[in-house]
């Protein structure tokens, strides 16, 4: 049934009003459309690209017109990362009871959370996205949580921030920042622990293949036995040796062993080297990551913490209402800068990793970038106790302040110090680029000169 | 004061009407068993290993050149539940070894404590070489057993995990493996390391000076040796494995020492290799572990090793028929004799029980000083073990009395009840089929 806009909506058994969204849906077309129109949007096409293309003009978390609105993709499309497990259900039928269902629920939510949709919270910056994303799972009672993901470097993601970040709509390196930022404020809270992680200590990846090695000599090529202990005679030995035929006798004293537990039984499985001989019961670890291929042993692997958060009812009254935007100070205004914390963050992960795979001690360079020259002056009044003031230089319009980090301590001083007196000075927009060293400096200016 | 003189007084008034043929008739146990075979045949034994002694030294010094020169891996293994502390000392002590060509082999006999996360974690460290853990615990023999899995070396050196070597230890335990090819066990000379712990502990180094230094150092020599003690003995790995390791204890380590004596192979004692292990500080544990200890010898020596007594058997060897043979006389049927002796004195003369006694201890205490005196010139930490001396009065208590009435109680525990197979030092499970299959 075509509405008054020449839209395609469908009247459900329980009155619930559903945008079907076709292949020739173009939103251009429909200028006039009425956010009252319609409950909920169903994406009928089975093509993923297409859909994700729809979704970014008619998502419920940037586009006014759709905020918040149930969506239900088409259970047959392909090629659609990340939105499927965002989407309220895979359906194409808008009589389909759980359809039904959700959508009440969701509308039912909606009401009583009593959320309402201001202009200005529309904006497409890091924090306006989360924010968004936040109602958004408010709404369905629920949290972006991080699931398994085979494509996901980390091998968890969140889907919805991953479709965003797809489309650079959404910085995905600042969320741990934000996320401690809001667990800091209590909005969120630390439920439990989904996962623990372990990530290549040089490139940050996943994906890593484990294998037992020899203590010894560090061979593969391991086998494990079982040995079995005969009781008479104390004898114990791998259970090959007490193979005759389909027996078991036992090589000591020759008597037939019948009932486990009884004559015998399996204490132990011990690992034999194959390449030196060794035996063993425990074997070693070691884990190479498919993507640097480089090796590590099985304490040297960062091991990360995947968290199951929870909003806290602080949380959900300052999201419903939006006062938890509007007491930040600390927003990046350009899509794709960083926040203060976000860039904290961010030389704290890269000086981590940069720690890990180096020796202590060994010189960070951070790039920072002023949004005025006044201000850059003022940064230049940066003189911590990690931070050598000789190493701090000026080149136009950026700072180079070298860091060295002996410790975590250190890094988290320096975090707190350096967060406390951007405040002070009321500077608010920077941006953290990367760590560099000093023969790396000059491409990276000219990198940040083109960025900004 | 008046009481002490007039006891010296009737005393000697008591001693000027005693008789010869009384005197035998109070102290025949002393005289026909005690002097002869404990203090006459030791005396013997040792005055001619000072004649010997030069022509020794230059043997031995000869059979260490030949040691460093072969240099051969050494296994020492210690089996052991609920050790895991122990084993750092042990492994530290091992580190001060002048022979170093050795490897350490854990076995942890199904511990119900963090032992196996200690010993995984001095495994990572370079403490230990190997590491076993059981899941389930099979006992002390299987956990050996254990050790012996995969194991190249060409000596094993057994120790309990408690104990702790001297310096040269290992290098002069293996050592006699260079004597004589026919050498194919060692027992090590062990020591209390507690022996200032108590009144308990300083009677058992008393008594391990003597019957482990001194009486085995003769057995040795005399070719009777009949025990390598668990705590610290060393063995060939070829024989070993073919004898299949050790069987199911208690007296694991005897009857080890019996089934290597049966192949024909000669087996020796090296005081000179010294360990220290702990002892228990209470009486009432040591009645325990006594208990246990002689059980074993019935249990061996005659159910399970009886054909040494017999002549027409295949393995009849006469030095291990008079080995045997001095184990059970001394260790189990004499102290029948004992408590027959003691019945019979007591009750022919119940009014002279108190001179007697005193009596008794006067004629022993040459014996037992001039002992004690020969354990001083054989110690090498005299000076130290010297405190002991004041303990000799003590002995007729400990060992004639104490220790003689828990070999009785053994004996009649093992013989009529066969309660080592009830013993918690093994598992059921391994006891039960022990017993079963009359082992």
């Amino acid at each position: 049934m075509k509405s008054e806009n020449n839209l395609d909506i469908v009247t459900n058994a329980k009155g619930q009003r559903i945008l079907l969204i076709d292949e020739n849906f173009q939103i251009l077309e429909h200028y006039n459309i009425k956010y009252d129109e319609f409950d909920a949007m169903m994406f009928l096409s089975e093509n993923g690209g297409l859909v994700a293309t729809q979704f970014l003009h008619l998502n419920p978390l940037t586009q006014k017109l759709f905020y918040l609105k149930p969506f239900f993709i088409n259970p047959k499309v392909v090629n659609l990362p990340f939105l499927k497990e965002a989407s309220d259900g895979l359906s194409n039928d808008s009589n389909e009871p759980i359809v039904m269902s959700k959508i009440q629920e969701i509308l039912e939510r909606i009401k009583e959370l009593n959320i309402e949709i201001k202009d200005e919270e529309l904006k497409r910056d890091e924090k306006t996205i989360l924010v968004s994303i936040f109602r958004f799972f408010l709404s369905r009672d629920g949290i972006p949580t991080p699931v398994l993901k085979k494509c996901s470097t980390l091998g968890y993601t969140i889907p919805i921030y991953e479709f965003y970040s797809a489309y650079q709509l959404f910085p995905f390196q600042s969320i741990n920042a934000i996320y401690r930022e809001y667990i800091g404020n209590k909005y969120i809270e630390y439920i439990d622990a989904i996962d623990i992680v372990q990530y290549c200590k040089y490139c940050n990846h996943s994906h890593i293949i484990y294998t037992e090695i020899c203590p010894k000599c560090g061979s593969f090529k391991i086998t494990l036995q079982n040995m079995l202990h005969h009781f008479v005679c104390a004898n114990i030995t791998v259970e090959a040796s007490y193979m005759v035929k389909d027996h078991l006798i036992c090589p000591k004293c020759k008597k037939e062993l019948h009932h486990i537990g009884v004559d015998y039984d399996r204490p132990a499985s011990i690992y034999k080297c194959d390449d030196c001989n060794a035996s063993f019961t425990q074997a070693n670890m070691r884990g190479t990551c498919v993507t640097c291929r480089k090796v590590s042993s099985l304490n040297e692997l960062r091991r990360v913490t995947i968290p199951y958060l929870k909003f806290t009812s602080l949380g959900v009254k300052e999201i419903s209402q939006w006062s938890i935007y509007e007491s930040d100070g600390d927003v990046a205004v350009c899509a794709g800068f960083l926040s203060l914390n976000s860039f904290v963050e961010h030389i704290t992960k890269m000086t981590q990793i940069h720690n890990l795979s180096s020796n202590n001690n060994e010189l960070t360079t951070i790039r920072v970038k002023g949004i005025s020259l006044s201000e850059v002056e003022a940064v230049s009044l940066f003189i911590f106790n990690n931070i050598i003031n000789s190493q701090c230089t000026f080149k136009d319009d950026y700072i180079y302040i070298a860091l060295i980090y002996s410790d975590e301590n250190s890094i988290q001083n320096y975090s707190k110090l350096l967060d406390d007196k951007m405040k002070k000075m009321k500077l608010n927009e920077y941006v953290g680029v990367d760590y560099v060293n000093y023969t790396e400096m000059i491409s990276v200016k000219n990198y940040l000169r083109k960025l900004f | 004061m008046d009481i002490i003189l007039e006891f010296i007084d009737y005393f000697l008034n008591w001693l000027s009407t005693l008789t010869f043929k009384r005197i035998f008739a109070m102290y025949w146990y002393i005289f026909l068993f005690t002097i002869p075979r404990f203090y006459v045949i030791e005396w013997y034994v040792l005055l001619m290993r000072i004649f010997s002694a030069g022509r020794r030294k230059r043997e031995e010094q000869a059979a260490l050149d030949r040691l460093y020169l072969e240099f051969p891996l050494v296994s020492i293994i210690a089996p052991g539940k609920n050790e895991g502390e122990n084993i750092y000392k042990l492994a530290i002590s091992l580190r001060e070894q002048t022979y170093t060509n050795y490897e350490i082999v854990i076995v942890d006999d199904g511990s119900d404590d963090y032992s196996s996360v200690i010993c995984a974690d001095l495994l990572k460290n370079g403490y230990i070489d190997r590491f076993y853990s059981l899941d389930f615990r099979g006992g002390k023999a299987s956990a050996a057993n254990m050790a012996l899995y995969n194991n190249n070396a060409k000596y094993v050196v057994h120790l309990d995990a408690d104990s702790s070597l001297d310096r040269n230890a290992i290098e002069q335990i293996i050592m006699p493996f260079y004597l004589s090819d026919k050498i194919k066990a060692v027992g090590g000379n062990v020591k209390v390391r507690n022996g200032r712990d108590s009144l308990c502990t300083s009677l058992q180094e008393l008594e391990y000076l003597e019957t482990i230094m001194i009486s085995r150092t003769v057995n040795s020599h005399l070719g009777v040796l009949r025990i390598i003690s668990g705590a610290f003995g060393a063995f060939d790995m070829q024989v070993l494995k073919s004898l299949g390791g050790w069987d199911i204890g208690p007296g694991l380590d005897g009857d080890i020492t019996q089934k290597i004596r049966k192949l024909g192979w000669d087996v020796i004692f090296n005081h000179k290799s010294i360990c220290l292990t702990s002892v228990p500080v209470k009486f009432s544990v040591l009645f325990k572990q006594r208990l246990r200890w002689s059980k074993s010898l019935v249990r061996f020596r005659v159910r399970k090793h009886n054909d040494i007594f017999n002549f027409r058997s295949a393995n009849f060897k006469f030095s291990n028929f008079i080995a045997n043979l001095d184990n059970v006389l001394y260790n189990f049927v004499f102290d029948y004799v004992w408590i027959y002796y003691v019945i019979t004195v007591a009750t022919n003369n119940m009014n002279q029980i108190f001179m007697i006694i005193v009596l008794g201890m006067i004629v022993m205490t040459p014996f037992r000083i001039t002992s004690f005196l020969i354990c001083q010139s054989f110690s090498e930490r005299a000076k130290s073990e010297s405190y002991l001396f004041r303990l000799i009065p003590l002995q007729y208590f400990y060992s004639g009395v104490f220790l003689r009435i828990n070999r009785v109680i053994a004996g009649i525990l093992e013989l009529f009840f066969f309660s080592s197979y009830k013993d918690p030092w093994n598992p059921t499970k391994s006891s039960f089929q022990a017993r079963a299959n009359k082992l």
